[in-house]
């Protein structure tokens, strides 16, 4: 795991990190810079002083959730296919994944996308996203992996796609 | 699984904001904060001032009227009984006796000092102007107290009355820019 929030980073640090993890919530680049916006915004009137990443990853969260509570912020929800149906196994598939990451995101759901973002870029364990999300350690982990499925899958058909597009008969 | 970590992690470091938008975020904060704090020292002082204007209201309320702490403070020390320091029958007699006194003493309206006797007097305060303090005798041969005080700016207020207290009875009356209050 990395030692971010019990450093003291630098505010434009802590914005950027804060901007990449409301982009893991809404997958939407305006709406994640209003987000860190209203949750610097809101740590700020309230404390003064910002001084960890987990603070602002709470309020950001909590922002996020509130505002789709309220219909401000849509939440697209993929049909959750059935991870089987979706292309080829991921081991064949893996070699694919350089696809564009931005597209093949936008299919994960809101849920998978976070944890993955938490697991993978922030290197958080499936314990520590359990209790920042408030899920059970085990979804957390079915989680990550239908999400890494997902992805592998979604690449690799998008892979085999170009290539057909590329080589028709 | 590895190689989509590594992407993952390319991709969310390639997210960036402009700096632009930094210092827009950095600078509504702080100016927030300090519309914040602005509002909360409003508040509070308005909070103060409200609070200073019910304890001088409540202050007052409670505080006893002036002639109520003349009244006190001429009964308590009535009280105490205190020998006189100049033994003589009259006014002018104490007056001469007592130099310090810058008024004079000799009351005008003598039909409330008719019955009365003098004994004698000696110097006293009220309400921290200096005073004569005269013992009297009245017609049952008890003792009563009579001050007199120049009307200062303070005791100017004071209302001629009757004031009954716990402790005895005060007569108060103005006689020729002075305050004379009798206590039995």
């Amino acid at each position: 795991m990395k030692t971010e929030s019990t450093s003291n980073p630098q505010p434009r640090e802590l914005i950027q990190a804060g901007y990449r993890y409301a982009l893991s919530l809404t997958h939407h680049h305006y709406d994640a810079e209003d987000l860190v916006q209203q949750a610097w915004m809101k740590c700020y009137y309230r404390y003064g002083k910002i001084k960890n990443r987990a603070l602002l990853y709470t309020t950001i969260r909590n922002l996020f959730f509130d505002q789709c509570r309220r219909g401000k912020i849509i939440s697209f929800e993929p049909i959750d296919e059935d991870p089987d149906a979706v292309g080829p196994a991921p081991e064949k598939a893996a070699v694919g994944i350089s696809m564009d990451l931005d597209l093949l995101l936008a299919h994960l759901r809101l849920e998978e996308r976070e944890a993955l973002y938490l697991n993978a870029v922030e290197g958080h364990s499936a314990q520590e996203i359990s209790r920042i999300t408030g899920k059970p350690r085990n979804s957390i982990l079915s989680l990550i992996h239908r999400a890494r499925q997902k992805l592998i899958r979604l690449a690799s058909g998008n892979a085999e796609q170009a290539s057909k597009e590329n080589n028709p008969k | 699984m590895n190689d989509i970590d590594q992407q993952l992690r390319d991709y969310y470091e390639s997210q960036r904001l402009p700096e632009e938008k930094i210092d827009e975020i950095l600078g509504s904060g702080q100016t927030r904060r300090s519309n914040f704090r602005r509002h909360w020292i409003g508040l509070a002082a308005a909070a103060v001032i409200i609070l200073c204007l019910l304890g001088v209201f409540f202050l007052r309320q409670w505080q006893p009227s002036l002639e109520i702490q003349v009244a006190d403070e001429v009964l308590k020390n009535h009280a105490k009984q205190l020998a006189p320091e100049i033994h003589a029958a009259g006014f002018a007699e104490i007056q001469a006796a007592l130099p310090r006194l810058d008024f004079p003493i000799v009351p005008t309206q003598s039909d409330i000092l008719a019955s009365l006797v003098v004994q004698g007097g000696r110097y006293c305060s009220i309400q921290g102007e200096l005073a004569a303090q005269i013992s009297l005798l009245d017609a049952l041969g008890e003792p009563c107290t009579l001050y007199i005080a120049p009307l200062t700016e303070s005791l100017a207020q004071l209302r001629p009355g009757i004031y009954e207290r716990e402790k005895g009875v005060v007569q108060i009356w103005h006689d020729q820019h002075r305050i004379f209050a009798i206590a039995r």
